[in-house]
């Protein structure tokens, strides 16, 4: 059972990094809409807030997620769902309307960070609730 | 359809777009590189699998990524031997660090030392006005997160380290986003005679944001002269009447909240009208409002109806359209939000409109300095002061 715990803890350290990552790139997502929002109204109110509280979760989710903490998972995985959403849209505009994907750092952390996110923490589940493989050594009287 | 296609093309070829969201033709090499990283793994397999957590590969593939980009770049790189060798010396030092922890040593901080080593030179080089792309960008997202790996605090450490540490990737990643910003405006800025604004010349760098399809390198030709000008003398006449903002609410233009210097009056009907470059028949009215708080109409901008559609050029090299590219769209209420960050995403609850419709302004403003494409700032402020003044 130890190997599964170590296992699952050693996936959601990966993640944990994958996370900090995605929370630094949403708080750099903030902060530009703030000060995209003294030019254009529309980046003021609503996606300035929707985007500052995914980054605090997502950084809040990085220190705290642990695999007793399903709360902490739930946050996660609707957070990854709406930019998984959001980046399904783009894709589709972008594919429709210039027969081009959206640009690669766009796909790497808007689609590779969440997916890579969401199948670490199903993973790390996984391996913890997993029965120990033991050898027939072992179990032997 | 192909028609449509091919103009999409053009536009969106290097030519037209920011580099920011593109692959720089001297960063290929770069990418290429990355097929060492299959053959680097197939002789590690062979020579027998070193055992180490996931996050330690993770680790190793990081550092290796960028070390196989920076020597690609190194042979793709025109910008002279000096780089050339400063690439080679980075990717010589990200492969002394990815084999240390291969062989199951932490990065330590050598680790640090070359990884923000490289992440400040990617910053210094943006500052000093190097237009920024994709594989850069993409470069740099990697090692920001190799360098969260090796920053991260042990088990045992204090909560105070792992804040620190943190707070040090924040740091990093808004760093690279903020000098991204900045070279790739500074690189639309720095190429010779090119850009003010909406105005290009061919071979020069768009700045984020915005596409220019060619332009040839010509004199309006007299005739090309005598349309243009046609061109702003019938639009002056014709939208006259709009001088007041309540007649053009009358006709469907969006002027509730008029504000500002550059307000933009849209009239959603006209926009799907098929009409193209009518002088009567504006898709938008451009207000401004003047110190004394009289609205002032400066303009219009005339919008293609179709996506991909090239605007008739009847100056020439005078009337140049131009398109726009990644624009974050709210839909919260619906407005524009900004423009596609370097790291790659809008804020959440917008979407990315990766082009518009190709777009001219035209300025009836008399003494106007440029009739089409941008209208100076400071000349814009000098009218509207000495229109307030008059009266």
């Amino acid at each position: 059972m130890d190997t599964n715990r170590r296992h699952a803890d050693e996936l959601l350290d990966v993640a944990r990094v994958l996370l900090l990552l995605q929370g630094a790139v949403l708080v750099a997502t903030t902060i530009e809409a703030l000060i995209w929002s003294l030019v254009f109204p529309g980046a003021a109110g609503a996606p300035f807030l929707m985007s500052g509280a995914a980054a605090v979760l997502i950084l809040v989710a990085s220190a705290r997620v642990r695999a007793g903490r399903s709360w902490s998972r739930r946050i996660v995985y609707v957070v990854e769902t709406v930019i998984l959403t959001g980046l399904v849209i783009d894709l589709a505009l972008a594919v429709a309307i210039t027969s081009h994907v959206p640009p690669i750092v766009a796909l790497l952390t808007r689609f590779v960070l969440p997916l890579s996110v969401i199948g670490l923490l199903r993973q790390s589940t996984r391996a913890k609730v997993a029965p120990a493989r033991v050898s027939p050594l072992e179990a032997a009287p | 359809m192909n028609s449509l296609l091919a103009h999409v093309d053009h536009v969106i070829g290097a030519a037209g777009g920011s580099p920011l969201y593109l692959i720089g033709a001297e960063h290929l090499a770069g990418v290429f590189a990355l097929v060492v990283l299959p053959i680097g793994a197939f002789v590690i397999r062979r020579r027998g699998t070193p055992d180490l957590a996931p996050l330690q590969w993770l680790l190793a593939g990081l550092l290796a990524a960028s070390a196989a980009i920076h020597a690609g770049l190194a042979i793709g790189s025109d910008h002279g031997a000096g780089l050339s060798v400063l690439f080679v010396v980075d990717a010589v030092l990200l492969g002394l660090v990815t084999r240390r922890v291969l062989n199951g040593s932490p990065a330590g901080r050598l680790g640090v030392a070359v990884l923000v080593g490289s992440i400040g030179a990617y910053w210094m080089s943006a500052l000093r006005g190097e237009a920024p792309d994709q594989v850069g960008l993409a470069t740099k997202l990697i090692e920001i997160l190799a360098l969260a790996i090796v920053v991260r605090p042990a088990p045992n450490q204090s909560r105070l380290r792992s804040v620190a540490g943190s707070i040090a990737i924040v740091t990093f990643a808004l760093g690279t986003a903020t000098s991204s910003w900045i070279g790739a405006f500074r690189a639309s800025a720095a190429e010779p005679g090119a850009i003010a604004g909406h105005h290009v010349d061919a071979g020069s760098v768009a700045p984020p944001g915005t596409i220019f399809p060619e332009v040839p390198l010509r004199d309006a030709t007299p005739a090309e002269r005598a349309a243009a000008n046609n061109m702003v003398e019938a639009a002056r006449i014709a939208l006259a009447r709009y001088a007041d903002p309540a007649v053009a609410a009358a006709d469907g233009y969006h002027v509730t909240g008029l504000a500002g210097i550059d307000f933009h009056a849209s009239n959603p009907a006209y926009e799907h009208d098929e009409r193209v470059l009518d002088p009567a028949h504006p898709e938008t009215l451009v207000y401004a409002v003047a110190p004394d708080g009289r609205p002032v109409l400066m303009g219009a901008m005339f919008l293609m109806p179709k996506i991909g559609s090239p605007g008739p050029t009847i100056g020439g090299p005078l009337t140049v359209w131009h398109a726009h590219q990644h624009v974050c769209f709210s839909l919260t209420p619906p407005a524009l939000a900004g423009l596609l960050s370097p790291l790659g995403a809008c804020p959440i609850g917008t979407i990315d409109v990766p082009l518009t419709p190709e777009m001219i302004h035209i300025w009836i403003v008399p003494g106007a300095p440029e009739p089409f494409g941008d209208l100076d700032e400071a000349w814009k402020r000098a009218y509207l002061r000495a229109i307030a003044s008059r009266s």
